[in-house]
């Protein structure tokens, strides 16, 4: 059976006080389990609001999100932690965690009350660090970690989560290409080959466009979703970004910086 | 590396066995070891009233207290994410102090607020409740770690100057006794404060067991501890009652202790090269207590006939122990 996540007119923005900032009314758009979605927009559109919202981490102003037809807002912190994963930016590492500790702390929502791994756990962060080749790595301090290895630690720590949804917000970012390319390169494997939801955030454009199924574009409060190629045919990349910087090319589906 | 651990473990506890014997055999009276062993099964033996009214007890108040305060600072370093974090930074212990002053030296214009023997601990446990109330209200709205520092010297100091003025006012004799009472004494506790003292300790350890797992996963930022499952407020608030408890039962009975609470922690990261909780925890319990422990024989002044206030030892070993971490800062701040 395909699972789905689907947003429903949904308002997005930040509470503070009285005062009520909304950055994105009425968005609504469905997904199914296997599809790899990429958030793209200007700085400020409203890319981080929406995963954390979605994450559950900054409440929604109005409407709701569903998986298959459970509405998430009422669920437990914990079951909740078993729907949804998300990668935010690389937090700050303590010296002493090595990449099995932080793999154990991923199996937070299935643990008992001390957090001792069961065999079941193990097994699952094996299975984990053998698919994304970081078995040599596991005893390893992760502060000894290049930013693109440690990116890749965090994306198998969502994975042994094991949530049919992960959240990544702008995975790519302070990446040389090579780890651009081998980071969309692994998520697009994830949604595809273990066939779950992967909705991420990014700058990287032309990899964006190459690698999604989908694309949620923000601009100007306003969400526009659909697959690459519905949105070259809307014709709604051109007018993104300002026309006398950034061109969009509808037959290479390439933006690239006017000179 | 586990058998590194467990070599650990043994000396670790073998070292506060050794300190608590040497702690219950030293004082005024050097008891003999013949005697010593003697006293624990024969009550008529002259060093038996010695060792069960005054050494036994001032042993475990060392233990207990000492213990409480390490993992106090360990909860609350984790808790704010932040390595100069501790009792008495925070101004938990100025709190005890506030309260314990307006008890003993404001009770003319104010009336005595809590009468009875356990008036005192009383008011430093409400004392340092408060605190901590404020400090956590202020760290959900202050983001800034730096900012909720300083906002805790500040306090120190504002609560400081209350006493200071306090004072100016107060009649000799209760000046000295709150005097005596900030410079700590681990004597002098009764079988039944000792056992409120235990209780109070108990429930606040079993708090702090309970926010172990959460304080675990905690330790990468607020955001990945919540979308991994852990319940912020819940684990705040055992961690934040454990701390209150634990800090403000310890400094009710022997008056405020510093630095314990705060190098603490830092002695057992660097000595079991971890940040997992579940050794950590009873490490500081037990390195807290040592260090007690160690602090009393070093108050006594083993050969002399003086006896110097405890907290006296403590901020003397403990004073180095805090500008080593601020020379080695760069390093810390990754360190909690």
């Amino acid at each position: 059976m395909e699972q789905r996540l689907r947003i429903e007119d949904l308002h997005i923005g930040y509470r503070t006080g009285g005062n009520t900032h909304t950055v994105i009314p009425n968005l609504s758009f469905e997904v199914e389990s296997g599809t790899l979605i990429s958030i793209i927009g200007r700085n400020g559109s409203g890319k981080t609001t929406l995963l954390q919202s979605i994450a559950q981490l900054l409440a929604v102003l109005q409407g709701k999100i569903y998986w298959n037809d459970t509405d998430l807002k009422p669920l437990s912190t914990q079951a909740k932690a078993k729907l949804i994963s998300y990668v935010g930016q690389i937090p700050n590492i303590p010296p002493h965690l090595k990449l099995q500790d932080l793999l154990a702390l991923s199996r937070n929502p299935y643990t008992n009350w001390l957090g001792n791994l069961e065999q079941s756990d193990r097994s699952q962060i094996q299975n984990v660090a053998d698919r994304l080749d970081l078995i040599p790595w596991l005893d390893r301090p992760l502060v000894e970690l290049s930013a693109g290895q440690k990116q890749r630690c965090l994306i198998a720590a969502a994975l042994v989560q094991d949530t049919p949804i992960l959240l990544l917000d702008e995975p790519s970012a302070f990446l040389d290409l090579d780890h651009k390319a081998s980071i969309f390169k692994l998520l697009q494997e994830i949604a595809h080959k273990h066939n779950k939801i992967v909705m991420l955030s990014t700058h990287d454009l032309n990899p964006a466009l190459q690698i999604s199924d989908k694309i949620l574009l923000l601009d100007r409060g306003q969400g526009t979703f659909g697959s690459v190629q519905e949105l070259v045919r809307q014709k709604i990349f051109e007018n993104i970004f300002h026309q006398k910087w950034v061109g969009f090319d509808p037959d290479l589906m390439q933006f690239s910086i006017c000179v | 590396m586990k058998q590194n651990q467990y070599l650990l473990w043994v000396s670790l506890l073998s070292g506060v066995a050794f300190l608590g014997l040497l702690n219950i055999r030293l004082g005024s009276e050097w008891i003999p070891w013949v005697a010593f062993g003697e006293s624990f099964i024969d009550a008529e033996n002259i060093y038996a009233p010695i060792l069960w009214e005054f050494r036994l007890p001032k042993a475990f108040t060392a233990l207990l207290v000492g213990g409480s305060l390490g993992v106090s600072g360990l909860l609350m370093q984790s808790l704010f994410r932040n390595p100069m974090a501790g009792p008495f930074v925070l101004g938990i212990s100025s709190g005890a102090s506030l309260s314990v002053a307006l008890m003993l030296m404001g009770s003319s214009f104010l009336g005595t607020l809590i009468p009875g023997n356990f008036g005192l601990v009383g008011a430093a446990f409400l004392g340092s409740l408060g605190v901590f109330s404020i400090i956590i209200w202020a760290s959900q709205r202050i983001r800034s770690i730096m900012s909720l520092l300083i906002f805790g010297l500040m306090f120190g100091s504002f609560t400081g100057a209350l006493v200071s003025n306090l004072s100016f006012f107060s009649t000799s004799e209760n000046l000295q006794r709150y005097i005596f009472w900030g410079l700590g004494n681990l004597g002098g506790l009764n079988s039944q404060a000792l056992t409120l003292l235990g209780l109070g300790v108990t429930v606040g350890l079993l708090l702090g067991l309970a926010a172990l797992k959460g304080l675990n996963v905690f330790i990468l930022g607020e955001t990945y501890a919540q979308t991994a499952g852990v319940e912020l407020k819940k684990i705040r608030l055992l961690a934040v009652g454990s701390c209150c408890l634990l800090t403000g039962i310890s400094t009710a009975f022997v008056g405020p202790i510093g630095f314990v609470g705060l190098a603490v922690p830092h002695i057992c990261r660097m000595a079991f090269r971890t940040v997992d909780h579940r050794i950590l925890f009873p490490a500081c319990f037990f390195i807290g207590g040592g260090l007690l422990l160690g602090c009393d024989i070093i108050a006594q002044l083993p050969g002399s006939n003086y006896i110097l206030p405890i907290n006296g030892v403590t901020s003397l070993l403990g004073a180095p122990v805090v500008i080593w971490l601020i020379l080695k800062q760069r390093k810390l701040w990754n360190n909690v």
